[in-house]
């Protein structure tokens, strides 16, 4: 094998996809709030799903089952691991996968930024977790905020929850749902982006708005949020 | 005197607490938010209510004189066995109506702690206690630190050997020999209004338990 690390990033990519498959497929769903998400549609703006990291993989279930997977713009880590996570963008069907690089101030990231803003304008729809992709967890980094206000975007907050997972012990508490997992997914108001928004008033809102509904879902799921 | 019982159960939670306290690891960030807020003026420290056991002995340990601690607590039965508990520690229990139906004495109770708050005394208010619903500010810190110029102070714990009541604030009670994770976060001011402070306040509270709990699997 030429280059046995690229196929193994990509090897778990592959596996990471199997899973996640007979996960979405096995999963039964219990919503609230869903008319935000016709709600945010209905306004004409374009769609970016906000969550804290350790939710994104419930989530993707969500968009996995019940959204045009075809219509994402996946935005992802620009190191070693969009190997592994495009390959599982590829598999899920993506429109688009956008390796940022979010640890330099180089040009490359600032153009991929710039690549989802206008696939943004071209009616795909994204998802962020704002503390990703290496915490500190519940505080948003200024790309949402950025990207919501550049592309005058809709953000919709969401909360995704379930029992029937394992809490993974790192910084997130990646949650990763077993089977037949019984998921409940919390929406809420959909947050309107303006040009001229206040960068930090809208980062706070944005994430205050989603520690609401993940603890909402928690709720749902009859957990408490802590630990 | 208190009544029997009660005695008995505050002594209980005070060996809980000692044990906790003698037994377990802290790993601590955020020492120096304290001392630097500390060092302006006096100071609100507020943790979620189930995190109480987790935090007491980092305190009794941390505080010289304990006594500069006011607990703040309900004037109920529960702040009964409290009192009983808070005083082994040598910390200052201040029972206050909570219900909103102490009428003028609930009124002479805020301004007495307004009053030791100024003279330089802290004061501990769990913003979710004594009864829930949990996890939501209620506006007693806020108004306590606007009319009192004090810093709140989020705290945030977490451990993963702990026995959890199962009830709303699902009340962590660690194992012997637990490691703990304490994050002190950055001062909030209250210096807006109410409802902007309180959801700031709960924003903060949220973050420093996440990070004590990212702190405990990623840091050793």
């Amino acid at each position: 094998m030429a280059d046995f690390g690229l196929w193994w990033r990509k090897f778990q990519g592959n596996a990471m996809f199997a899973y996640f498959r007979l996960v979405t497929r096995t999963a039964r769903w219990q919503f609230e709030g869903r008319e935000n998400v016709q709600l945010a549609r209905a306004s004409g703006r374009p769609l970016i799903w906000a969550m804290w990291h350790g939710q994104l993989m419930p989530f993707m279930h969500y968009g996995d089952r019940f959204e045009n997977a075809g219509s994402f713009a996946i935005i992802t880590v620009g190191d070693d691991r969009s190997d592994i996570l495009g390959t599982f963008a590829e598999r899920l069907g993506a429109a688009s996968t956008h390796p940022v690089d979010m640890n330099s101030s180089s040009m490359a990231g600032g153009r991929a930024v710039l690549r989802v803003i206008a696939a943004l304008k071209d009616g795909q729809q994204t998802f962020l977790a704002p503390d990703g992709p290496d915490g500190p967890p519940f505080v948003p980094k200024a790309g949402i905020s950025f990207l919501a206000r550049k592309a005058k975007a809709a953000v919709l907050p969401v909360g995704v929850w379930t029992r029937q997972a394992v809490q993974l012990r790192r910084w997130d508490r990646y949650l990763v749902a077993f089977p037949f997992a019984r998921m409940v997914a919390v929406f809420g108001a959909p947050i309107f982006a303006e040009r001229r928004s206040d960068d930090q008033t809208l980062r706070d809102q944005i994430a205050a708005a989603m520690t609401r509904v993940r603890y909402r879902a928690q709720q749902l799921a009859g957990e408490s949020p802590w630990p | 005197m208190a009544p029997l019982h009660y005695t008995l159960a505050g002594n209980g939670l005070h060996l809980l607490a000692t044990i906790t306290r003698a037994t377990g690891r802290y790993q601590v960030e955020g020492v120096d938010h304290l001392l630097a807020a500390k060092a302006e003026g006096p100071l609100v420290l507020t943790a979620w209510h189930g995190m109480t056991m987790m935090l007491a002995g980092f305190f009794i340990n941390h505080y010289e004189d304990p006594g500069q601690l006011l607990l703040i607590l309900p004037d109920d039965w529960h702040g009964e066995v409290l009192t009983v508990w808070i005083k082994k520690m040598g910390a200052q229990p201040f029972p206050m109506p909570l219900t909103g139906e102490g009428g003028m004495s609930a009124a002479r109770q805020l301004a007495r702690l307004v009053r030791l708050l100024r003279e330089g005394n802290d004061a501990y208010i769990t913003p979710d206690g004594p009864a829930g619903p949990g996890y939501q500010v209620k506006p007693g810190v806020v108004y306590l630190a606007k009319k009192t110029g004090a810093a709140i102070l989020p705290l945030g714990a977490y451990t993963r050997t702990a026995y959890r009541v199962n009830r709303w604030d699902q009340y962590a009670a660690p194992y012997p020999f637990s490691r703990i994770s304490l994050v002190i976060g950055p001062p909030v001011l209250a210096e807006e209004e109410t409802a902007v402070v309180s959801q700031r306040i709960q924003t903060a509270l949220h973050q420093v338990t996440a990070q004590a709990a990212a702190n405990y699997y990623e840091k050793r």
